[in-house]
C-alpha cells in the first residue's frame, strides 16, 4: 500500500472522545481501577455509552496490573477486539493506529485505547519506581548495574553526552527545552509542576547523572487516560468535535550493540516521522502543533531534528531562540509535557493533542491548530511511533 | 555502599570465569566472523556465537557521571565518582563498563581505553575500563 492509501485508510477513523482521571500523587488507587475510570471518562466524553464499545486496546507502565480483567470491570460483552499491546513509550500511538485499522475493516467499529500506571508509593521517592539496583538482578543485569546503569536517567545521560559532544549542544539548551514546557504549563490546570523557571533554575537544580539536572528529567505519575476511536462517520454525530487521524508509522530501531550504532544522535523517529507525514500529506512546516514525547529533555531535541523542523544538531539553538514556548514559532508540548505536567507515556504527548485540535487547551490553547503531531519513544530511544492528527478530514 | 555483588547466571558463567582470569570475553559467530558483546547469545540467523577473547582495548563512545556514588569504591574514577561509559571494543561491540583511574573532567568522545578487571564486595570479577 502507498503513504496516500494508508493514509486515506486511517483517515476512515477519528479520536472522538478523551478521558483523564486524576494524575499525579494519586494514592490508594490500583493502575486496572485507573484505566477502567479513564475509559468511562472518555466514553462519557465522546457522547457514548459503554454498550457502543466493542474494542479494547490497553498498555501498562511501570507498575503493571493492566490486564484483560478491565473488559469485565467495565461490563463489556461481546468485544471483537481486546489486546494488551506493549511497545513501551510508543504504545499509545500504536494503540490508536490498531485501533483506526480495526474500525476501517470493520473488526470493530468503536475502539477504547487505554493507558494506566501506578508506580507511586507514598512516602517514597519518585526515582524508586524505576531503579533497577533496588531489585538486585543476577547474570549480566547485576554487571550492568555495576557499572552504573542504574536506572533510565544513566541511558539517557550517554545519549544526551554523545549529542552535546557531537553537535555543541550545552545543557543550556537542553534547559531551554524544560524552561519552554514549564511556560506552557501554566496554563495546564492538570500540571503538577506550573511555577515557571528560567534557564537559570535549570542549571542550578541537582545534577542527577551529569549532564542530566533533575530538570531534564519527567516526573513519575499515577494515574490514566483512554481515548475512543470509531469511524468519521458514527463521529459526526457525537459530543465532541473530532480529531481526524491523518497519518501514523512506527520505526523500531533495533540496532546492534556495536560500531555504528547511533544512540543520542538519530532515532527511529526519522523514519517513523516522515512516514506519518507522508501519509497525512503535510510537510513539517505545515504542523501547527508538537506533543513530543519528553521523558528527558534530550529526547525532545532528537525528536525535533528526525522530525525534520530543523537540521540535525540544530535542536539546541532552536530550543534556546524561545521558539518552542508559548509564543514561539514552533509550539511545543503546549500542556507542559511530561517535563511538567505528568507522566503516563505515550498518552502524556497524545491526550494533549487531542486537546489542542479540539481547541480546548483554555489558557494554552495554540492559536493555529489545524494539524498536530505527536510522537511516542521507548526503551533507550529504542522504539518510536508517530501520529498525525487534523481538525478536519485528511486533506 | 560496599557490599554489592555481581552474580552469575548460567548464561553469563564464562564471561565471568574469564573476567576471574583476567580475560575478556565477547562472541563472535563462527560462521560470519561477525563480534558480539557478550549477552548476546546467538547471530541473527540463529548460529550460536562462541566466547572468545577480545583485546582488551576500546575507544570512549559516551559517558555519565552519577551524582550517587560507586556501588563499590573499586568502581570509582580518580576523583571516586561513579562513571557510566558505553566503549566501543576494538573488534566492534559494544558494552556498558565503568570508568576507573580517569579524571572525568579529562573524558573525550573516541579517548583510548583499556580494560581492567576488578571484584566488588564478595561477587564476580568483572571487566571495567581505564585511560589506555
Amino acid at each position: 500500500m502507498s503513504d496516500d492509501e494508508l493514509g486515506r485508510l486511517l483517515g476512515r477513523a477519528a479520536i472522538v472522545g478523551l478521558g483523564i482521571t486524576d494524575v499525579g500523587k494519586v494514592y490508594g488507587r490500583s493502575a486496572l481501577d485507573f484505566a477502567a475510570d479513564a475509559a468511562r471518562r472518555a466514553v462519557a466524553d465522546a457522547g457514548l455509552t459503554m454498550s457502543d464499545v466493542d474494542g479494547v486496546l490497553m498498555s501498562n507502565g511501570a507498575s503493571g496490573g493492566v490486564d484483560l480483567r478491565l473488559q469485565r470491570e467495565l461490563g463489556l460483552r461481546d468485544l471483537g477486539l481486546l489486546s494488551i499491546v506493549s511497545s513501551y513509550g510508543a504504545t499509545a500511538i500504536a494503540m490508536v493506529q490498531q485501533a483506526a485499522i480495526a474500525v476501517a475493516t470493520g473488526q470493530a467499529t468503536t475502539v477504547v485505547c487505554v493507558h494506566a500506571d501506578a508506580p507511586l508509593q507514598p512516602e517514597q521517592r519518585s526515582s524508586a519506581a524505576y531503579d533497577r539496583s533496588a531489585t538486585a538482578p543476577a547474570g549480566f543485569a547485576s554487571y550492568f548495574v555495576a557499572s552504573g546503569m542504574r536506572s533510565a536517567n544513566a541511558g539517557y545521560a550517554l545519549a544526551a553526552r554523545r549529542h552535546m559532544a557531537r553537535y555543541g549542544t550545552t545543557s543550556e539548551q537542553l534547559g531551554a527545552v524544560a524552561v519552554a514546557q514549564r511556560a506552557w504549563a501554566a496554563g495546564n490546570p492538570l500540571a503538577r509542576f506550573r511555577e515557571p523557571i528560567t534557564v537559570a533554575d535549570h542549571q542550578a537544580s541537582r545534577v542527577v547523572m551529569d549532564p542530566l539536572r533533575l530538570l531534564d528529567c519527567c516526573m513519575v505519575s499515577n494515574g490514566g487516560i483512554a481515548v475512543v476511536v470509531t469511524s468519521v462517520d458514527r463521529a459526526r454525530d457525537l459530543a465532541q468535535p473530532p480529531v481526524h487521524l491523518w497519518g501514523a508509522a512506527q520505526c523500531h530501531h533495533g540496532q546492534p550493540f556495536s560500531h555504528g550504532n547511533e544512540l543520542g544522535l538519530w532515532t527511529g523517529a526519522a523514519i517513523a516521522g516522515p512516514k506519518a507525514m507522508a501519509m497525512a500529506g503535510v510537510r513539517p512546516a505545515e504542523i501547527d502543533v508538537r506533543e513530543l514525547y519528553d521523558c528527558y529533555t534530550i529526547t525532545c531535541l532528537v525528536t525535533l531534528e528526525d522530525y525534520g523542523f530543523c537540521a540535525k544538531g540544530d535542536s539546541g539553538p532552536l530550543a534556546e531562540s524561545g521558539a518552542l514556548g508559548p509564543g514561539g514559532s514552533m509550539p511545543t508540548n503546549t500542556g507542559g509535557g511530561q517535563l511538567s505536567s505528568f507522566y503516563l507515556w505515550g498518552m502524556t504527548p497524545v491526550s494533549e493533542a487531542v486537546i489542542q485540535i479540539r481547541g480546548q487547551g483554555g489558557d494554552r490553547q495554540v492559536p493555529r491548530h489545524d494539524v498536530a503531531i505527536a510522537s511516542g519513544n521507548g526503551g533507550l530511544l529504542d522504539y518510536h511511533a508517530s501520529l498525525v492528527v487534523g481538525r478536519g478530514p485528511r486533506r | 555502599m560496599p557490599g554489592y555483588s555481581v552474580r552469575r547466571d548460567d548464561a553469563s558463567g564464562p564471561f565471568f570465569d574469564g573476567a576471574a582470569d583476567g580475560r575478556l570475553l565477547v562472541r563472535r559467530c563462527p560462521a560470519c566472523g561477525r563480534w558480539y558483546p557478550p549477552q548476546q547469545v546467538a547471530c541473527a540467523d540463529g548460529t550460536t556465537a562462541e566466547w572468545v577473547d577480545a583485546a582488551g582495548t576500546a575507544t570512549l563512545v559516551t559517558w555519565g557521571i552519577d551524582a550517587a556514588p560507586p556501588l563499590d569504591p573499586q568502581l570509582g574514577a580518580a576523583d571516586g565518582s561513579a562513571v557510566l561509559a558505553l566503549v566501543e571494543l576494538t573488534e566492534g561491540p559494544w558494552m556498558y563498563a565503568a570508568i576507573v583511574g580517569a579524571d572525568p573532567a579529562t573524558l573525550h568522545e573516541g579517548a583510548p581505553l583499556t580494560v581492567r578487571f576488578v571484584r566488588p564486595g564478595e561477587g564476580e570479577t568483572i571487566p571495567v575500563f581505564a585511560p589506555a
